[in-house]
């Protein structure tokens, strides 16, 4: 029953279907192709707000990270908390 | 930057525009093959075409009837295991899977293992498939091309609640079935001329090749087409 399909060798069932399937095609709106691009420039349009928004937002965490490293400066040793032994 | 931004938003719009002159006529009858209604396949349509329209830049070759095409069936699927099955049309009392096989497999011509990648099916299960619909529309009495109503209305020709029918649209003979209207709403005055289109627009994406193929006559509601099923 699943016998597989030869290429180059049309089934005469198959192409008694295809031929059912052909024909006229139907009237096409002549606004498709706008209303197509338009809905699509707005997906475009939507994609490039929203990554540009991720990129601000890593360039802010960057700066962010800039900043707080150069306010508490991890690397340097930190400052004696508690009294020296002999008293003030 | 903007300057080139606006430049490629320019060649995009003029490349799409060829590219659906050019394959629009023949989406439209894949899509319409699959929903059998033509409301839902200029949806879905139009759809399948914003999606392809924004992948445009980012196609690098590939050719873009494709992309749409592959588009289409994506959605169908999706629409139509959400929704109920549609019915009527050529592929009537076929579910929604086995419309995306024949149509694929059949009207569209891809390789089985294409169609069985794109549907996430095993290529086994595609043959099997497509052999069991094949039968099935062969075995039964199917109707005519242009049939896209239900099975109730179809029982009193031209009674389609939503279609009107223009003179022009009914052939000499009485049809089998009630037609698509052919009598387009005045905002749309006729379809795009889809012959002379195909065969003038220079595509980008190889939408051309698809004006050779068969029935590229614009007008749904004429007689079956020669090679139609006998009645």
């Amino acid at each position: 029953m699943s016998l597989p399909d030869l290429p180059g060798v049309p089934d005469p069932k198959q192409e008694a279907v295809r031929r059912m399937l052909d024909g006229p095609h139907p009237p096409v709106p002549p606004d498709l192709a706008a209303r197509a691009a338009a809905r699509g420039g707005r997906a475009l349009a939507r994609r490039r707000f929203l990554r540009s928004l991720l990129a601000v937002t890593v360039a802010a965490a960057g700066v962010a990270l800039l900043l707080w490293l150069l306010v508490t400066q991890p690397w340097a040793a930190p400052e004696t908390t508690s009294p020296p032994i002999g008293g003030l | 930057m903007r300057k080139r931004r606006a430049e490629r938003d320019r060649r995009r719009s003029q490349e799409f525009d060829a590219f659906v002159a050019g394959a629009a006529g023949r989406l439209l009858h894949t899509a319409t093959l699959l929903t059998a209604d033509l409301h839902a396949a200029e949806r879905l349509l139009t759809a399948a075409l914003a999606r392809t329209y924004a992948r445009w830049d980012r196609l690098r070759g590939e050719d873009p009837y494709d992309v749409a095409r592959q588009e289409l069936a994506t959605r169908f699927a999706r629409a139509a295991w959400r929704r109920r099955h549609p019915h009527g049309g050529v592929l009537d009392g076929l579910t929604p899977r086995e419309r995306l096989v024949v149509v694929l497999r059949l009207y569209e011509g891809v390789a089985e293992e294409q169609t069985a990648a794109q549907l996430g099916l095993d290529e086994d299960r595609v043959r099997a498939i497509c052999h069991r619909s094949v039968a099935l529309l062969r075995s039964t009495p199917r109707p005519a091309l242009g049939a896209s109503v239900p099975a109730a209305a179809r029982a009193a020709p031209g009674s389609a609640p939503w279609r009107t029918e223009s003179p022009a649209a009914l052939s000499p003979s009485p049809p089998p079935a009630p037609r698509l209207a052919t009598d387009p709403p005045p905002a749309r005055p006729g379809g795009l001329p889809a012959g002379p289109a195909r065969a003038g627009a220079g595509n980008a994406g190889g939408g051309g090749d698809h004006g050779a193929g068969p029935g590229s006559r614009s007008a749904y509601g004429r007689p079956p087409a020669p090679g139609g099923p006998p009645p």
